[in-house]
């Protein structure tokens, strides 16, 4: 949980209701890690109000890569069964998940507060457009993240003695042929390769020429260089290929043109996983002249 | 006359009651005559100070016009509690997406927002 976040500061104050809960065993296959026991949880709804004194299952969202862009904020997750980054409060642009099902007379004065202030901090995003959207009738891409998922929960059937069958092909063969899909070689090659990685046919591969140029794609030090390489031989092939792969803004300017787009563009400049495994522009930032305020540092699996 | 003049005073002297309701126009879209619907109405208002409803079948750009921010929701979708990712198609059926972008700021309620929303990261799992 982001309690720093304006959604528990006001205009309404908010005294959070902490109870225990039990962490779903699942939450050991999701990174970060969390092993199954109890912890301290803010409770949100009041299963003692529900007809049949149980509350019935809101939704979550895919946590991982979800602040890749500028125009998210990850709040909180909640008890489910999809792991820690599952997220249950948060918001993209002008759209806000309360992923809360209960009505507010079934929540707790906490829920409700935080509620009210949730729905008055979106008042000031009117007209702002998600940055990631999906494309040509494409869903959403999954982050890198999820390559380690797959590779925990390899772990999870060996352990019960489950054939791995029906996951095997979320992964890609060249790291078939290398781990074996053993759990523990797949999940050291994905963390190895990591920073390289993009979504290949099956799951998740190393990008070759992304290797050779020595930085990992979502690196900050990746356009920089890449433009610096350009200066100096505009007519570099494997820097060109890579520029048009991983910076498609950019992918038809060369020399001064391309050192001045770098130049404006820079502090406006984001990775997204989600939205194409490329760099973009905030340009809607950049039309303003201020790089966009966060609340907290994104969650980043390294 | 004294009891008139003290009344008269005591309703000079009495301390407003003060509205803590917010400064916002909300829009709420969901499901028309349900329980529920009678349970967020009551809760919008006691907190801002203009609410209207409309059906989430109903919600586009043009109805959510003129309104600080939307509250869309709906009723329980799924056939069995424990079996909640068994969708009712009953009833609970909706068929709506968010298939023109709306302006206004949108707070989504439980399991619609990932049904209505299925071009963003809102996406539900």
């Amino acid at each position: 949980m982001r309690l720093e976040h304006p959604i528990f500061q006001g205009p309404r104050h908010v005294e959070l209701e902490f109870v225990t809960a039990t962490v779903s065993a699942n939450h050991a296959v999701y990174p970060p890690s969390i092993e199954a026991g109890e912890t301290r949880a803010w409770l949100v709804q009041q299963p003692a109000s529900t007809p049949g004194g149980r509350v019935r299952p809101g939704l979550v969202c895919d946590g991982y890569g979800f602040e890749d862009s500028p125009d998210c904020e990850w709040i909180s997750s909640g008890s489910n069964s999809k792991g820690p980054m599952a997220m249950a409060i948060g918001r993209q642009a002008n759209r806000f998940l309360w992923g809360f099902h209960e009505s507010p007379s079934h929540l707790t004065q906490s829920g409700r507060d935080v509620l009210v202030n949730a729905i008055a901090y979106m008042d000031q995003f009117d007209g702002v457009e998600p940055l990631v959207v999906a494309r040509d009738g494409r869903g959403i891409l999954g982050a890198r993240d999820h390559a380690i998922v797959s590779a925990h929960y390899l772990g999870v059937l060996a352990r019960s003695g489950t054939s791995n069958a029906p996951i095997a092909d979320r992964f890609p063969e060249r790291v078939r042929s290398a781990t074996g899909l053993q759990p523990e070689r797949t999940l050291a090659w994905y963390r190895a390769n990591l920073e390289f990685l993009v979504p290949a046919g099956p799951g998740y591969d190393v990008d070759d020429a992304c290797v050779e140029f020595g930085i990992g794609n979502r690196d900050p030090r990746f356009v920089a260089e890449l433009v610096g390489r350009l200066e100096r031989d505009p007519n570099d092939p494997a820097a060109k290929r890579l520029l048009a792969r991983y910076v498609p803004a950019a992918k038809s300017l060369t020399g001064g043109a391309l050192a001045g787009w770098y130049d404006g563009a820079r502090p406006f400049l984001y990775f997204t996983d989600r939205g194409g495994f490329e760099w973009r522009v905030d340009e809607p930032a950049r039309a303003a002249g201020t790089p966009r305020a966060r609340v907290g540092r994104p969650y980043v699996l390294r | 006359m004294l009891c008139t003049l003290l009344l008269a005073l005591s309703i000079v002297q009495a301390p407003a009651a003060t509205d803590t309701r917010l400064p916002l126009a909300v829009l709420y879209a969901g499901a028309p005559g349900t329980e529920r619907e009678i349970d967020w109405l009551a809760f919008l208002r006691a907190n801002f100070a203009t609410v209207d409803a409309v059906s989430l079948r109903d919600l586009t750009a043009r109805s959510a016009h003129g309104y600080d921010v939307v509250v869309a929701d709906w009723s329980w979708r799924y056939a069995d509690l424990d079996a909640p990712d068994v969708l009712d198609l009953g009833a609970g059926a909706l068929g709506y997406s968010l298939s023109e972008p709306i302006p206004t700021p949108i707070v989504m309620v439980g399991g619609i927002g990932g049904e209505m929303d299925r071009k963003t990261k809102l996406r539900g799992l």
